[in-house]
């Protein structure tokens, strides 16, 4: 096998291979530009670990793209389908937050799914007056 | 004995839902290793360091020696990090050393927070198949 090549078998799902591809690039970058940016000094992943990591993440990008295609994510721009929730921001005005229902959760206005609707105050963490972790 | 047409439509439903599920989705359930339909960190860095050590574990005793890692290591900054991980210097690396490692579980950490986008320390299906 070539050197650094994966250990992909022909049965693999063609958009799985090419996430898969996209994604061995971005990870092998990143890894050989890490020691270089004084962040990770140290590499303690072995071959075999890397190339397991980048085929998950590359199959979970091609389920991303999967949901992409068969509008399995919120859709912003009918926000007739949203569920509103009003949160005070910094100045004290009270703004809305919309919530999109789908795949049996929410997804809020940065793309981040809930199981179920947040309570007001977890958004007045996220989108308000308060800074999250306080 | 004559099967019904109703159990070969019910099998060509199976067979169809299989080969049009989503992708990704035998992965996820390759890393769902309590089955509880969500992925945390630890069973994450699990399956990794698990897939990579029995891949290298050639003869299956549970501890790979140098010349089983260099047989599938390649690079030599790879090769080198069988050093690393024997820490009692046996000649050869077991699971416990293979994952001792806090650097290797950062590392792990890092590609687990690329993936978790809601940041709430596991994965979930539907947040995976999401756009």
């Amino acid at each position: 096998m070539e050197r650094g090549a994966l250990p992909l078998n022909g049965n693999i799902d063609p958009l799985i291979a090419m996430n898969i591809r996209l994604t061995r690039s971005f990870l092998a970058a990143s890894f050989a530009l890490a020691p270089l940016s004084g962040i990770r000094a140290a590499d303690h992943m072995t071959d075999g670990e890397k190339a397991a990591a980048i085929i998950t993440v590359g199959a979970f990008a091609a389920a991303s793209a999967h949901a992409r295609g068969h509008d399995q994510g919120p859709d912003y721009r009918n926000p007739g389908t949203s569920v509103t929730v009003s949160i005070y921001n910094a100045y004290g005005e009270q703004v809305p937050v919309y919530l999109y229902p789908r795949n049996g959760g929410w997804f809020g206005p940065r793309g981040e799914f809930y199981r179920t609707i947040p309570s007001v105050r977890y958004l007045s963490k996220m989108y308000g007056s308060q800074r999250p972790g306080r | 004995m004559k099967s019904s047409p109703l159990v070969f439509v019910s099998w060509t439903s199976v067979v169809l839902f299989a080969s049009c599920a989503a992708p990704g989705r035998r992965e996820f359930n390759a890393l769902d290793s309590n089955r509880d339909k969500k992925v945390t960190e630890a069973e994450f860095f699990d399956h990794i360091t698990s897939e990579s050590f029995r891949a290298l574990d050639a003869d299956h005793d549970g501890k790979v020696t140098r010349k089983e890692w260099v047989a599938k290591e390649s690079t030599p900054r790879s090769r080198r990090l069988f050093t690393t991980f024997d820490m009692n210097h046996d000649g050869a690396v077991v699971p416990a050393e293979f994952t001792a490692s806090k650097t290797k579980r950062r590392q792990i950490s890092n590609i687990f927070h690329t993936v978790d986008r809601n940041h709430d320390g596991g994965l979930e299906w539907n947040e995976v198949h999401s756009r």
